[in-house]
């Protein structure tokens, strides 16, 4: 059940070292648990030294071309170096010692954290069953993703569902399954996700098992998540 | 001359720092807020404005930059519908800045045949969600009464 939380966007930034150290933990400790997890993680990683192997950094100038060459090497310079520390903060943690790790570990991701600004991040965040509400949440949604594509900026955007919130994302109840559906097939860097202890406890209350549409993936809690992702930078944007 | 030269250095050294200093306050406010009002319900508009004057109050009105974004069906409270209309000129007025979406002005202007005439002091910004963004990756806090 566990890999069912983590999307291939969110896997593809694990795999890039775009997510936070908690996140990082979740997803390798679900993955110590889950082959089909592990397995998916490899085939996105092979994807990817593919793609990489036959797009080779060609055709620039060759003056450029060292400077993009000295430039990746610093960058992956300081990747390893993120990811080094990071490894020793989650020894650290995973050995319940005292923080003192924590505070080497956050020089090197700081860097990490610079180098991600170049990209534009926000989390949508809906918790109404309002018609209207759902309607400006996906009109912003479409002009936000509009206007990045049309000014090839790199956009990451997340539409998080809780509470009463999260009809917009169930099967049969939604007010705009259809648009949920071109949106999520026109734009691959939209997320939409649903609460899963608001789903746990709509099951609860209700007894009958909801159910989200195919596009949307289910999340642990959505607050707990909307709080992870304004801690590492997201924009926070509440319909 | 020497010293002619010297005091007169010095003068403008003097004003260029006390220059500079109060351009830099006047960018860099040591708290930067932006407001939300996306919905038409007056008692949140009120408590919007409320918040930003409470904040200019408890900070002081130099060491905080406030912006307030309406859109969708708040656009409203900053047109010459507004029942705000006065304490929103006025509050303009005192370095609170009013920022409409210009994305919901020309969907009323499709709809109704006519463009929303806005407030005095309040600004135009292309559309009020990518302001949101926008000010937050530039270390805005975010508010949303």
């Amino acid at each position: 059940m566990s890999e069912l939380h983590f999307s291939d966007e969110q896997l593809n930034a694990f795999i890039d070292h775009e997510l936070s150290q908690a996140e990082q933990l979740e997803i390798l400790q679900a993955a110590a648990d889950s082959d089909p997890l592990r397995s998916r993680l490899v085939q996105l990683q092979y994807l990817k030294a593919l793609t990489r192997a036959a797009y080779p950094l060609t055709g620039q100038p060759s003056r450029q071309q060292t400077r993009a060459w000295t430039g990746g090497g610093f960058t992956r310079y300081l990747a390893a170096a993120a990811m080094g520390a990071l490894s020793l903060f989650a020894v650290h943690s995973m050995t319940d010692q005292a923080p003192s790790g924590a505070t080497s570990a956050q020089k090197p991701l700081a860097s990490l954290d610079r180098m991600q600004q170049a990209q534009t991040r926000v989390v949508f965040h809906i918790s109404s069953d309002n018609r209207d509400d759902a309607a400006l949440l996906l009109d912003q949604v479409e002009l936000v993703l509009k206007e990045h594509r049309a000014s090839g900026r790199p956009l990451r955007l997340e539409v998080v569902a809780n509470n009463q919130g999260l009809r917009l994302m169930q099967r049969n109840r939604s007010p705009f399954p259809e648009r949920i559906r071109q949106l999520s097939e026109t734009y691959p860097n939209l997320v939409f996700a649903a609460c899963g202890s608001t789903l746990e406890r709509l099951t609860k209350a209700t007894g009958e098992q909801i159910q989200i549409l195919p596009e949307a993936v289910i999340i642990r809690s959505g607050v707990s998540y909307i709080t992870r992702r304004q801690q590492t930078g997201w924009a926070y944007i509440k319909v | 001359m020497k010293t002619i030269n010297h005091s007169l250095m010095a003068l403008l050294l003097f004003f260029g720092l006390f220059t500079g200093q109060t351009l830099l306050a006047a960018e860099g406010a040591p708290h930067k807020v932006v407001i939300q009002v996306s919905t038409d319900d007056p008692r949140t508009q009120t408590i919007a404005l409320n918040n930003a004057v409470n904040l200019q109050k408890a900070l002081g009105q130099d060491n905080v930059q406030i912006e307030i974004i309406a859109y969708g069906p708040g656009l409203g409270m900053l047109t010459s519908n507004s029942k705000e209309g006065q304490r929103i000129t006025s509050l303009a007025m005192q370095d609170i800045q009013f920022s409409a979406c210009g994305n919901t002005m020309i969907g009323i202007e499709k709809k109704t045949g006519k463009m929303p005439a806005l407030l005095e002091g309040v600004t135009v910004v292309e559309a009020g969600v990518l302001r949101l963004m926008e000010l937050q990756e530039r270390g805005y806090a975010y508010v949303r009464p």
